[in-house]
């Protein structure tokens, strides 16, 4: 266990080499010469040189890669070019009311999204459940840039239950008046795939009797429709178990009866049928 | 008068005095200004700041040696912390500005307690601090006229450190009020530099008090000071005890607005609004919609809402009911586009080649690029010196209007010949491609559709070549760029801002054209020891006549700012060089509509 911790962290350091050169190598091919934005209207190439030389860019390409790995690893961010403003104090002032919309976002959507996809599950295949669905899939099409406009207009604008713009000082203020047209948008971007997926999920655990969320030893009860013929087992049980709530890549593992290790062999028909009903209940 | 009412005078007048220093002037702190930035603020160090916004709070926190009148238009010079227009001497190579005395620093720690005093020391110290290498200051070609600081800065270079305390005989103290420049050749347009809010005086003690953040710590003698910053997000000025204060007292012009503006303003102590906070609001909808919910007391209207609030021009029914008035002018900047005429195969002064270039130029419809890009806010520009600047021509015309047909014309006579695909190729046959540059932001890709139907029109084919803003810049100062629409506003309100744009050794600098004729640059070089007068404006006159001749370049317009103000605010006037008229009118709560 111990050697596999170590084998992992040491396979890090060669990955954060090859990240912390691509980003040194786009950022200076792509992200073009600085020095004649902030030179100026007038300058001579004079002044542009000591530009460079004040920034550090003049040196040779290596010098400077240098420099960035010391950077990364003394994680000093250094200060802005243009407002000289330190890169660490800018992420720690836009931090505080960036989580006053996210946390309130995130704790709500989950909420509701859950509440919502039980009782939509629970009238599964009514009207009601088409409908939620239908609105769901509308909803979630449109972009977020139409919803900030349109809220904006006519929630904050024509009925002035929210401020058009703006920020506070107190804690309490800013979650309260000015954060709540933002977590409405969100909620509104969000609840939509999220009610989907937990829908998907819910349904999901209805026709399981005692299948775990993070299973390495748990067995369907039911019997696997295709049987691809696989070599010995009389009957394969098939561990389905979803990893974690992530969207894309939902495992399933096919094992027989206890395994040790996680097995990502996918011999047994449980694979498909299974991987074909979550793809169909998400779009 | 007697010795007991001698006595009892003194003693009033001392009182008075004392209480003169305490306040006198104070501006309410009720009055509170709210206004909005479209683009963060980069900082407050009036040497390292470029542009716009930072520029705009600047000239509320420092007092440069001048400013300009109030209502007087064309802009006028006038004294700010100098009692007096400079006195100018030996061909304009030397001016002598004489400071106001008893203009005191707002309070800082650096000062250790004491109340401290304007002095030409401080003008000497910010002058140098421009060339100083640390600062990378953009404005630093500014004063390159002044003799003795190009060795200061040489020896910076390469000591590392730049040595404030030698003397420069080009900018120096004759005595504790007064500050003598010397300049290297005559230039009748320094006073205008004196102007400008970078040249606002800075305190020693407070630069060195804090080496890493001056842009954080403003302290100046101007009428506002910084309260509270929170990075581009707000910015919140409050009115400066230790300001002098003064009397409100300008002369109307011809504007009826300038009467109404007199009959509230006159005679009172100014400044009178006493807080100014300033929201950054990137979204163009936010700040719109903020103005009209109340938020905002002025606002700069940007195009995309310009065909919503003001239909034919003027504010729309909502906003006149709500008693908002507008302020419109126009800036005084142009915005034009460019044929490098260096270029190995689209430069030259050849007959055919020039034809080309003005054909291109005559297939482009500047009423139509006013229309969809402008959403009509601006004003066709024929002259390179735009409206309310020394040496502007409102009678001259272009020698290449709007014309497709004689485009076509001049084309076919110099032997384009179209191809069997339809676009016109080289005299001698050789595949023809104008290669035009922009960037990719969303305005740009209308005007390069702009242009490619214009193109269209004569059968050019264009080749439109995308790069960000910066390496757009590194090539055109190279002279390797062949097209692109550049912009200039005036820095002040001189013609000869503008006409330096296509003066041969400024090539690599701001001449993006990278125009070069010796005649030309002749004739510019007399223009330049020249004051205004009209013997300049018939040189200017025929200066613009040789560019456009040659087809160096096409004008297209003149931008117009949209101000729109609430009942609240009294005497506004949006000036065309002033950023900041905070001090200069009033705000009345009883005229706020609920």
């Amino acid at each position: 266990m111990t050697a596999y911790i170590i084998r992992r962290l040491w396979q890090m350091i060669p990955t954060l080499l090859g990240v912390i050169l691509l980003v040194f190598v786009l950022f200076n091919w792509i992200g073009g010469d600085p020095a004649y934005v902030l030179a100026g209207k007038i300058s001579s190439a004079e002044q542009i040189e000591n530009i460079r030389r004040q920034l550090g860019v003049d040196q040779p390409y290596y010098v400077q890669l240098w420099i960035f790995i010391k950077q990364v690893l003394t994680a000093d961010f250094g200060a802005s070019w243009s407002t000289n403003e330190a890169v660490s104090h800018i992420m720690a002032t836009r931090l505080g009311p960036s989580l006053t919309v996210l946390i309130p976002l995130l704790i709500l959507s989950t909420i509701i999204a859950i509440g919502l996809a039980l009782g939509v599950a629970y009238v599964r295949g009514s009207l009601t459940d088409r409908v939620v669905m239908i609105v769901c899939t509308v909803g979630l099409s449109i972009s977020i840039l139409v919803y900030i406009i349109v809220f904006q207009y006519f929630f904050a604008y024509k009925l002035g239950w929210f401020p058009v713009q703006g920020w506070g000082d107190s804690f309490w203020q800013n979650l309260v008046v000015y954060a709540s047209l933002p977590v409405l948008i969100g909620l509104v971007v969000s609840i939509a795939p999220d009610l989907r997926l937990f829908r998907t999920f819910v349904l999901d655990s209805r026709f399981k009797a005692g299948a775990t969320v993070s299973g390495r030893t748990s067995s369907c009860t039911r019997r696997c429709p295709f049987s691809s013929g696989s070599s010995s087992a009389s009957h394969p049980t098939c561990a389905c178990s979803a990893p974690s709530f992530s969207m894309r890549s939902i495992r399933i593992t096919c094992a027989r009866r206890v395994q040790k290790g996680f097995r990502k062999t996918a011999s047994c028909g449980c694979t498909c049928s299974a991987t074909r009903r979550f793809q169909s209940s998400r779009t | 008068m007697s010795p007991l009412s001698r006595l009892l005078g003194s003693i009033a007048l001392t009182a008075v005095s004392a209480a003169g220093t305490v306040a006198a002037w104070a501006a309410d702190p009720d009055k509170v200004l709210r206004i909005e930035f479209y683009v963060a603020e980069t900082g407050f160090d009036p040497v390292k700041v470029q542009d716009y916004y930072s520029q705009e709070v600047n000239e509320g926190i420092f007092d440069p040696l001048m400013t300009y009148d109030y209502l007087a238009r064309p802009a006028k010079l006038v004294p700010r912390a100098a009692e007096a227009m400079p006195t100018i001497a030996d061909e304009a190579k030397t001016y002598t500005f004489k400071i106001m005395k008893g203009i005191y620093f707002s309070d800082d720690p650096a000062f250790k307690g004491k109340r401290r005093e304007l002095t030409a020391e401080d003008y000497v110290y910010s002058i140098k601090r421009f060339k100083d290498p640390a600062n990378k200051s953009p404005y630093e070609s500014f004063i390159d006229g002044i003799t003795g600081l190009e060795q200061l800065k040489k020896q910076a270079e390469k000591t590392g450190k730049f040595n404030y305390d030698t003397k420069v005989s080009g900018v120096h103290a004759l005595d504790r009020y007064t500050l003598q420049i010397k300049l290297k050749e005559t230039d009748y347009n320094f006073s205008y530099i004196m102007a400008l809010p970078n040249f606002g005086a800075v305190a020693r003690e407070v630069i060195e008090a804090y080496p890493d953040d001056t842009n954080g710590h403003p302290i100046g003698t101007g009428p506002y000071r910084l309260k509270e910053w929170k990075r581009s997000n707000k910015i919140i000025l409050e009115a400066n005890p230790e300001f002098r204060g003064f009397t409100w007292h300008f002369e109307p012009g011809s504007d009826p607005l300038d009467k109404q503006i007199v009959a509230a303003m006159e005679g009172r102590k100014m400044p009178q609004i006493g807080r100014v906070e300033i929201s950054v609001i990137e979204e163009q909808q936010a700040a719109w919609l903020a103005f009209q919910n109340n938020e905002l007391d002025i606002l700069y209207l940007r195009e995309q809402f310009a065909p919503v609030a003001l239909p034919n021009n003027q504010p729309n029914p909502a906003l006149v009911k709500q008693g908002v008035t507008l302020n419109r002018i126009t800036d005084p900047d142009i915005n034009y586009t460019y044929i490098n005429t260096t270029d190995p195969v689209f430069g030259g002064f050849t007959k055919e080649k020039i034809a080309l270039r003005r054909a291109i130029w005559m297939s482009f419809d500047n009423a139509e690029y006013i229309r969809v890009i402008r959403k009509g806010q601006a004003i066709e520009a024929q002259y390179p010196i735009p409206p309310n600047v020394l040496g502007h021509d409102p009678a001259y015309r272009s020698v290449a209007p709007y014309d497709p047909v004689l485009a076509n014309k001049l084309l076919d006579y110099f032997g384009y010949k179209r191809g069997s695909d339809g676009y016109r190729t080289w005299p001698d046959g050789t595949p023809l491609v104008w290669r035009y540059s922009s960037t990719p932001s969303s305005r740009d890709r209308e005007i390069d559709e702009l242009w490619q139907k214009s193109t269209e029109r004569i059968g050019i084919r264009i080749q439109v070549a995308k790069n960000k803003f910066p390496e757009e810049l590194k090539q055109e100062r190279a002279c390797q760029l062949l097209s692109r629409t550049a912009a200039w506003i005036a820095d002040y309100p001189d013609g000869d801002d503008f006409m330096q744009l296509f003066y041969g050794p400024n090539s690599h600098q701001n001449n993006s054209s990278c125009f070069q004729l010796a005649e030309w640059d002749r004739i510019y070089e007399k223009t330049r020891s020249m004051p205004d007068s009209p013997e300049r404006n018939r040189l200017y006159r025929q200066l613009w006549r040789m560019v456009e001749v040659n087809g160096v370049t096409k004008m297209h317009d003149t931008r117009v700012r949209n101000m729109l103000v609430q009942p609240q605010v009294v005497g506004y006037k949006k000036h065309p060089i002033l950023l900041a008229e905070w001090m200069y009118f009033d705000m009345d709560g009883s005229r706020r509509q609920p």
